[in-house]
């Protein structure tokens, strides 16, 4: 009965609502729930609509069942249908594919409608899904085409950034990067500061910066201020990190019994037996770990006028890692300024002023004395302190005390960066633009050392400080004339121009020993033994002119011809200028009369591109015979008296030039369904020559070797983007970006018909390919007769008699993968719903082998220290036959695994990367704030990694003292004013 | 909805920050103290009431290292003085005597050591102080604190036989005690203590004797030193015509002899190595007049005096000397010539081996003889 009163009074309701007009009202906001001005909300058939005002609210009047449709320039238009609510929020998307977005270009910008070359912009939004980490970090997984490798985890590490495979062995693979005009790196600006990341990846849009383009090019632009309303924005985050994938390593008591049991001979210290009779262990790597912290503060004020306007940022960084005293900090302060001087002139300038701290732990190179790797290996029968109350010093392998290392090493790099320039812009006639932008960077880097020697026997007895304090100062100045002009059907732009820079620096390093503890670095002078010292300068320098005309017949057909001559002092006089051109040709299939039926696809766009460029990395004075001064090759003794002595050390080559990389590019872009659909497939093939090499000569000739031009490397790939909208309703929407990139790399050519270099490179393979010997198992007691015939026992690692000559040697190795993915890429969703945001980010990695250097240690008994519980489960033993690892005999072949496969491993990875959820509060909340718009996010990074990998983390060096991975938990808030 | 997510946006904060660093050393179960390369302290040195120093590997100073006797005496817990990375110092009560297993207590847990601790049952006197220089049969005063009743003296030497040592009671007297030195004793001898199980060493003292003197398997015929140090010369030749033995080249075989007093026990053990190793060298050789020296033995009452040797050239030369003295020289030393055992380095080959002539009473004639051609006598000598 109630229910028949219930729908009764429910139909009434409707029918007096049905014939009734109400007004509705809402906001509308984009996706960062910012509120959108001048949104058009119309009643679907009818005229009736209004636009939101400043705050992004609109009111109308509506009759039930009317459809309400929202509309928005670059945004997917939204309907709604009113049902009787009395307030309707609607959020709004951009489209995958906005053709009048502007694009930023080398010397210049472009609508991405006339675009012809392969260029990947990155949604600024999007690089928050990195929170912990450089700029860097952040593009991982971001573009097709760009593969992001950590090389090395600690705070403020470093990540190699390779678009479109390697193209070079020893010139480097990074891509050139350009900070609003001027070269830089991704730790020189804060995240938040960056409006808009391009990244040129085909010769059309890389040509333009010539002899320094091979690599490919990233253009960061930094915000400025708009017009209107002064925007104040704070974000402020911070969290925790844990370490993840902890060494599983044997107990004390494993670790005795292990020895004990294969009657190892072993020196046991008194402390040792001391703690193993308390039956304690120590967790070395818990007690050279922490709780990581981090803390990101960013502030920003940006507005002015139409004469003026203005951005400052100012963004504070500070991690701890989850290693003790590794730590870094930056501070970054930005002031851009755009101001228009008349009708026919702008100018600007640029300011950015860096200042970070990076404390450092032994970390990656010092492979078998690193804290990491001290700590893996370190018995766990040892304390840390001894009963003398010092630090325990007995470790294997003359290793140092791993506690004592994070507690006493004191190492840390502090960098000061400014980059700051100006422009000015003229337009003297209609369609005529001259441009001038001049730049300056000064690097100032000081690293203090100093070995506390009570850190223990890899240390030396005695304090050793030192200093090494750069300076490095960079000036440029580009000039650009731009015609852009309209005939008709036919529109024209052409941009020539003129640059020249100069990079200058110079280091010192000094050293002093016996240096106290307390006033270590800050007075070498107190020390009791001094040098080596040493200094250096060099200087390099870059004069270019370029040109690059774009022809756009009716929006269908574009074509962009692009040309740079670049001379460099790197390269000997005459053979200085180098020519870079590109042509692409674009034909935008669906401008086409006979695609306009077609109102399903949206956007086709086929693109081939092709050109030249160059890669000057190659070091400065390398074409010139230097002479060496100095030090124990050098000096000379005369008369019992000891001079100073030079002499050639390296031979000149005159013909030595840049590397050249010949690109071809063929693409398609598409949208489909109102452009929900979207995105790219590219085709590349780059072919990479006269490579930088140090190539052996005869001995005769007075030196070891000589660099020269030999070598043809390849890559191809394929890549593919993919943006769409999955649910795009008022209220909830679903977005996934997807980019996949294959890249297959092949070393073609070496030099002198060589078909292997140090049976490292090999022609017909990978560039980084392994060559190893093939392990299979361990010797089994049924097969000793087999075993002895390659002087093995039972129980001693297996290896494949390849060339089948009943000895195990060199002859043997095989291939077993390459250590560069074969493919890789990321996947991004993201969920909103009403105020609720949900990001799943993922990256992957595939078809590529890691080798696992820590294995040799962890998975087997070796006279370094600890190895694994697995190890220690699982070695072969007469009455526990095993094929996985080993019986512990020292000395015996292939032991540890070392130029087996058996350390590498399968590094297919797919990780959660980031796991997000925000919280937009709604206006009535955030009003009383004063504020336009205030969300909370809590998130986890590296939520979770797919892999068969068992080292740290698949993204840390493959080293053996890698710096471990970890998992974050960060909360954030975000108010904009 | 809304507020599930709320609540799913919150809860994380919780998560995260709730985990604590991770525990640096993870205790597992306490075991017996574990032990290395444990080594007791000889028993010299393990005396009651001195520190001595057990070396092994993984002592604690917190270590309780209990004593159990092997011999009925009582158990002993010793106080552990320090430990470092190579061993213990404890210390030995002073009732402490004879064979101990010792174990090793560490929380509540014993680990017995393998090897034992030997003490040695030593007792001490305080202020000890015993003459010099005795004679036989007389009765002399020995001060000290700590004598008891009972206590017995110990008169030994190296110069005796096998088991020969004189052993007599002693008077406590107000000083110390007094004792009578047994007749029989000559040369230096060694002096020690008991009581029951317990020795205490007491220094030596000399007993002089004079030329001539019957004793020690034979007559003294030589003495320094105000009679502590003499020759004695047996009571028959080991040879009466004997080549010295097979020719060899003396270097190496035969070197290393002077014709110095004393020199002859040297002389005869470099001899007879020098014959075994030409031996093993793969060389036949008759005994040699230097093995049959060191290897005569004579019998006095069931104590058998083997420390003989073939004497030097000024051995010799005082044997003749003093034989030159007596009424009845040929009683003592036969009508011969005599080989020594000096060996003149200078010579390569045959004609290098010292003799003595005692077909001579008084004139003294010496020189080098063929040690393979010449066939003469032999006499073996001994020293204290």
């Amino acid at each position: 009965m109630k229910k028949y009163i219930f729908l009764i009074v429910l139909f009434l309701g409707i029918v007096f609502e049905g014939f009734a007009q109400n007004t509705v009202s809402g906001v509308v906001t984009n996706y960062e729930s910012e509120p959108l001005v001048g949104v058009t909300v119309v009643i679907d058939g009818t005229l009736t609509g209004v636009t939101t005002d400043a705050d992004g609210r609109y009111s109308l009047d509506v009759n039930q069942n009317d459809v309400l449709v929202f509309s928005f320039v670059g945004m997917i238009t939204q309907k709604v249908v009113y049902k009787g609510q009395k307030e309707i929020n609607v959020n709004m998307i951009s489209d995958n594919y906005n053709l009048d977005d502007v694009v930023v270009v080398g010397y210049g910008t472009s609508k991405r409608s006339d675009l012809t070359g392969s260029v990947s912009s990155v949604k600024v939004n999007d690089l928050k899904n990195t929170k912990v980490g450089l700029l860097g970090n952040a593009l991982q997984g971001m573009a097709s085409g760009v593969q992001v490798t950590q090389t090395n985890l600690k705070p403020g590490g470093s990540v190699s950034v390779v678009i479109r495979g390697k193209g070079s062995v020893n010139a480097g693979n990074g891509p050139l990067v350009i900070i609003d005009g001027v070269p830089g790196g991704f730790d020189q600006i804060a995240t938040a500061d960056i409006e808009s990341i391009e990244i040129l990846k085909d010769a059309s849009a890389a040509s333009i910066y010539g002899n320094r383009g091979s690599n490919g090019v990233i253009l960061i632009t930094s915000k400025k201020g708009v017009a209107g309303k002064t925007k104040v924005s704070f974000t402020a985050q911070g969290g925790v990190m844990n370490m993840v994938n902890k060494m599983d390593m044997m107990s004390a008591q494993q670790y005795y019994d292990l020895i004990n049991s294969e009657g190892i001979e072993y020196t046991w210290k008194r402390d040792e037996l001391l703690q193993l009779s308390r039956g304690e262990t120590t967790d070395w790597q818990a007690a050279i770990s922490e709780q990581g912290k981090f803390q990101n503060y960013n502030a920003s004020v940006s507005g002015g006028s139409e004469k003026s306007s203005n951005y400052l940022g100012l963004d504070y960084y500070d991690m701890d890692g989850i290693i003790k005293n590794s730590n870094y900090n930056r501070i970054t302060l930005r002031f851009n300024n755009d101001s228009k001087l008349n009708d026919w002139a702008h100018m600007g300038f640029r300011l950015n002023v860096l200042e970070s701290k990076i404390k450092n732990i032994n970390e990656e190179t010092h492979e078998l004395y690193g804290t990491i790797f001290s700590a893996v290996s370190a018995q766990p029968t040892a304390p840390i302190y001894g009963s003398d109350g010092e630090y325990f010093d007995g470790f294997l392998n003359t290793k140092a005390n791993p506690v004592a290392m994070v507690d006493l090493l004191d190492k840390s790099t502090k960098v000061t960066h400014i980059t700051g320039s100006f422009f000015v812009e003229f337009t003297p006639v209609k369609h005529l633009s001259i441009k001038t932008n001049n730049a300056a960077t000064l690097h100032f880097a000081i690293t203090d050392i100093y070995e506390n020697p009570r850190m223990g026997q890899h240390y030396a007895t005695e304090g050793v400080a030192n200093i090494t304090s750069s300076k490095s100062r960079y000036w440029q100045s580009e000039n650009t004339i731009t015609y852009d002009n309209k005939f008709g059907d036919h529109k024209i732009k052409a941009m020539v121009g003129v640059s020249a820079s100069k990079s200058e620096a110079e280091s010192s390093f000094a050293q002093a020993k016996g240096v106290d503890s307390v006033t270590k670095y800050y007075n070498l002078g107190g020390g009791s033994e001094f040098g080596p010292n040493s200094s250096s300068a060099s200087a390099s320098t870059l004069t270019s002119t370029y040109m690059r005309a774009n022809y756009n017949y009716k929006d269908r057909y574009l074509a962009t011809f692009t040309m740079r001559a670049d001379g460099s002092s790197r390269f000997a006089p005459g053979h200085r200028w180098g020519y870079f051109p590109s042509l692409a040709l674009a034909w935008r299939i669906t401008e086409e009369d006979f695609m306009k039926s077609a109102d399903y696809i949206d956007n086709l766009k086929l693109r081939v591109s092709a050109g030249m460029l160059g890669n000057q990395n190659i070091g400065n004075y390398l074409y010139q015979a230097l002479v060496s001064e100095g030090g124990q090759h050098f000096n000379y003794v005369l008369n019992g008296v000891l001079y100073t002595g030079a002499a050639y050390s390296s031979i000149g080559n005159t013909n030595l030039t840049w590397e050249k990389s010949k690109q071809l590019d063929i693409a398609l872009d598409y949208g489909f369904f109102g452009n929900r659909v979207a995105g790219s497939i590219d085709y590349y093939y780059k072919q990479s020559t006269d490579l930088l090499w140090n190539v052996t000569l005869p001995l005769e000739s007075g030196y070891q070797s000589s660099y020269t031009n030999v070598g043809v490397l390849e890559n191809k790939g394929i890549e593919f983007s993919l943006n769409t909208i999955n649910i795009n309703k008022y209220n909830f929407q679903w977005t996934s970006t997807l980019n996949f990139t294959y890249n297959r790399n092949e070393v073609i050519e070496l030099y002198d018909g060589k078909t292997d270099y140090n049976k490292q490179i090999f022609v017909g393979h990978s560039l980084n390919e392994f060559y190893m010997l093939e392990s299979d198992g361990i010797w089994q007691l049924e097969e000793a007769a087999e075993a002895a015939v390659y002087g093995a026992l039972p129980g001693d690692r297996k290896i494949v008699d390849n060339y089948e000559d009943n000895q195990i040697n060199s002859d043997d190795r095989v291939f077993c993968g390459q250590s560069n993915p074969s493919y890789y890429g990321g996947l991004t969703n993201t969920f909103k719903y009403k105020d609720f945001d949900l990001v799943v980010f993922v990256t992957y990695a595939g078809g590529y082998k890691v080798r696992n250097s820590l294995l040799r240690f962890t998975n087997s008994y070796n006279t370094k220290g600890n190895s694994s519980v697995d190890y220690y489960n699982n070695y072969w033993r007469a009455d526990r036959p095993s094929n996985k690892y080993p019986a512990p005999r020292i000395g015996s072949s292939y032991l540890n695994g070392d130029g087996t496969d058996a350390i590498l491993e399968d590094g297919t990875y797919a990780r959660i990367k980031n796991l997000e959820l925000g919280y937009t509060l709604p206006k009535r909340w955030t009003k009383l704030l004063k504020a336009t718009s205030l969300r909370a996010y809590f998130s986890v990074q590296n939520v979770y990694t797919f892999t068969k990998y068992t080292g740290y983390d698949i993204e840390a060096s493959a080293q053996s003292n890698p710096y471990p991975g970890s998992r974050a938990f960060i909360g954030g808030i975000s108010i904009n004013f | 909805m809304n507020k599930f997510l709320l609540i799913l946006l919150v809860l994380p904060f919780f998560i995260g920050c709730e985990k604590e660093d991770e525990v640096t050393i993870v205790t597992g179960d306490v075991v017996a103290p574990i032990l290395k390369d444990v080594s007791m302290p000889s028993q010299s040195s393990t005396v009651p009431g001195a520190e001595v120093y057990v070396s092994g590997v993984g002592f604690s100073e917190e270590d309780v290292i209990s004593c159990t006797s092997l011999e009925g005496e009582a158990n002993f817990i010793a106080s552990v003085v320090s430990a470092d990375d190579y061993g213990i110092t404890i210390e030995i009560p002073d009732e402490a005597g004879g064979e101990y297993e010792v174990s090793v207590t560490r929380a509540n847990l014993t680990t017995i050591l393998d090897e034992h601790l030997k003490v040695a049952f030593v007792f001490s006197v305080d202020n000890l102080s015993v003459p010099a220089s005795v004679l036989g049969g007389e009765t002399i005063a020995i001060s000290g604190d700590g004598f008891e009743s009972g206590d017995q003296l110990v008169f030994k030497a190296d110069h005796y036989p096998d088991g020969l040592s004189f052993t007599v009671n002693t008077t406590l007297t107000s000083d110390g005690l007094s004792v009578t030195v047994p007749a029989g004793c000559y040369g230096v001898n060694n002096l020690s203590f008991i009581r029951g199980k317990r020795i205490c060493v007491a220094g030596s003292t000399a007993v002089p004797v004079d030329v001539g003197d019957q004793l020690g398997g034979g007559t003294v015929f030589y003495t320094s030193d105000d009679g502590a140090h003499g020759l004695i010369v047996a009571t028959e030749n080991v040879a009466e015509k004997l080549p010295f033995g097979v020719s060899v080249k003396i270097d190496p075989y035969a070197s290393g002899t002077t014709q110095d007093i004393y020199a002859g026990k040297t002389n005869t053990e470099n001899l007879v190595q020098g014959i075994i190793s030409y031996r093993s060298d793969g060389n036949a050789a008759e005994t040699s007049v230097a093995e049959l020296c060191d290897n005569y033995s004579f019998d006095v009452d069931g104590y058998v005096y083997e420390d003989w040797f073939l004497g030097s050239l000024q051995e010799m030369v005082e044997l003749f000397n003093y034989r030159a003295t007596l009424v009845d020289p040929i009683a003592l030393v036969s009508k011969n010539n005599y080989w020594t055992s000096t060996v003149n380095s200078t010579t390569v080959w045959a004609w290098a081996y010292y003799y003595v002539n005692f077909y001579e009473i008084t004139n003294l004639v010496t020189g080098r003889a063929n040690a393979t051609n010449w066939s003469i006598a032999a006499r073996p000598i001994r020293q204290f």
